[in-house]
């Protein structure tokens, strides 16, 4: 692969990549250099690779959290769960960093992988149907779910809501 | 839920939700991008071969040519000469009355064999030294080789009939050759 393009794919997708493994193992940084490394060992490049990143982040990223599993203890775990996943904004309209990462914390990890692969990866949904095998209209589906649950989790009001 | 499958927009209630979201960026990498480059390249730039194949290779050689080299160090035994008596087959041409008989002759006993091989020797000894002879005196020193006389066989006409396969008499009878007569000339006009 092209040195340039591996360096473009790490500046723009690393932190996507490391929050999007974050869903499943705590140390997601390894995985993500390993999913790196592993695309430039590539002898023909894959065709999306941005796609391929992210299926093998979400493959070593579960394998990692099954070996996790077996030896940490909960204290371990524990800390890991209250690390900041986003910078805190600096904007006065913006969202609260730790509230939204308590909320995406507590949502099912089938509609938070989606929302975090769609809005901070920028896949579409037929991606990320492929990654995580189903239908595109059922990513769609989850992610709406989702997102409803995230904002009643983060307390947000409906825009849409009529007040009596 | 949307009517077709690629326009999947969120609803418009979510759409600044999520805009919202977006804006939340993920928390800063403990990651050099420099050793993530370097390990990648150093990555890509290692053989694709596992790393196990080219010492085995060169230990199976090893061994092989240590298997050679006590081969090779090891003496041979001296061979083992053994006589073995040989079955003679001769030809007896055979009579009228007699069926084809072969007979084979009692196997040769080592003297025999012997005098034998000393007969060829002799004769090939011969043949060596008319050969220098003639190389060295030319072909006129041969003694000169008399034709066998061959006399020459006559053909019956009883024969000659039954080879081209003719009635029997066909030759045997003489037509006597008329001559032709002349007419006589026409008296020339005057």
């Amino acid at each position: 692969m092209d040195p340039d393009h591996l360096g473009y794919l790490i500046d723009r997708y690393l932190t996507a990549l490391v929050l999007y493994a974050r869903q499943w193992c705590n140390a997601p940084e390894d995985v993500a250099q390993e999913a790196f490394i592993k695309l430039a060992q590539q002898a023909e490049p894959p065709m999306h690779p941005v796609a391929w990143l992210y299926r093998v982040v979400r493959n070593g990223a579960i394998s990692q959290a099954r070996s996790e599993r077996r030896r940490t203890n909960h204290e371990g775990r524990v800390a890991a769960d209250a690390r900041l996943w986003f910078t805190p904004s600096e904007e006065v309209f913006g969202l609260d960093a730790q509230a939204a990462t308590d909320a995406l914390q507590r949502l099912p990890l089938e509609l938070r992988e989606i929302i975090v692969a769609h809005l901070w990866g920028g896949l579409t949904f037929e991606q990320i149907a492929d990654l995580t095998g189903g239908s595109s209209a059922t990513c769609w589906r989850r992610y709406a779910a989702g997102l409803k649950m995230l904002r009643q989790e983060m307390g947000l009001p409906c825009p849409n809501a009529k007040t009596t | 839920m949307p009517e077709r499958e690629d326009d999947l927009t969120p609803p418009p209630n979510l759409e600044a939700f999520a805009q919202q979201l977006k804006q939340l960026t993920p928390q800063h990498v403990q990651l050099s991008r420099d050793a993530l480059l370097f390990a990648a390249g150093q990555a890509a730039a290692a053989p694709k071969t596992s790393p196990w194949l080219w010492p085995s290779l060169t230990g199976l050689f090893a061994a092989i040519c240590l298997v050679l080299t006590g081969f090779l160090i090891t003496p041979s035994p001296t061979p083992l000469i053994q006589y073995v008596d040989r079955e003679r087959i001769v030809y007896v041409e055979r009579s009228e009355a007699e069926a084809p008989a072969v007979v084979v002759a009692p196997p040769l006993s080592t003297q025999e064999m012997i005098s034998h091989e000393d007969e060829e020797s002799q004769q090939l000894a011969e043949q060596l030294r008319l050969r220098r002879e003639v190389l060295r005196w030319g072909v006129d020193m041969l003694p000169k080789a008399t034709p066998p006389r061959v006399r020459p066989k006559t053909v019956s006409d009883g024969e000659l009939a039954q080879w081209l396969n003719v009635p029997l008499g066909m030759f045997s009878t003489h037509r006597p050759i008329t001559p032709k007569k002349t007419s006589p000339k026409p008296p020339e006009d005057e």
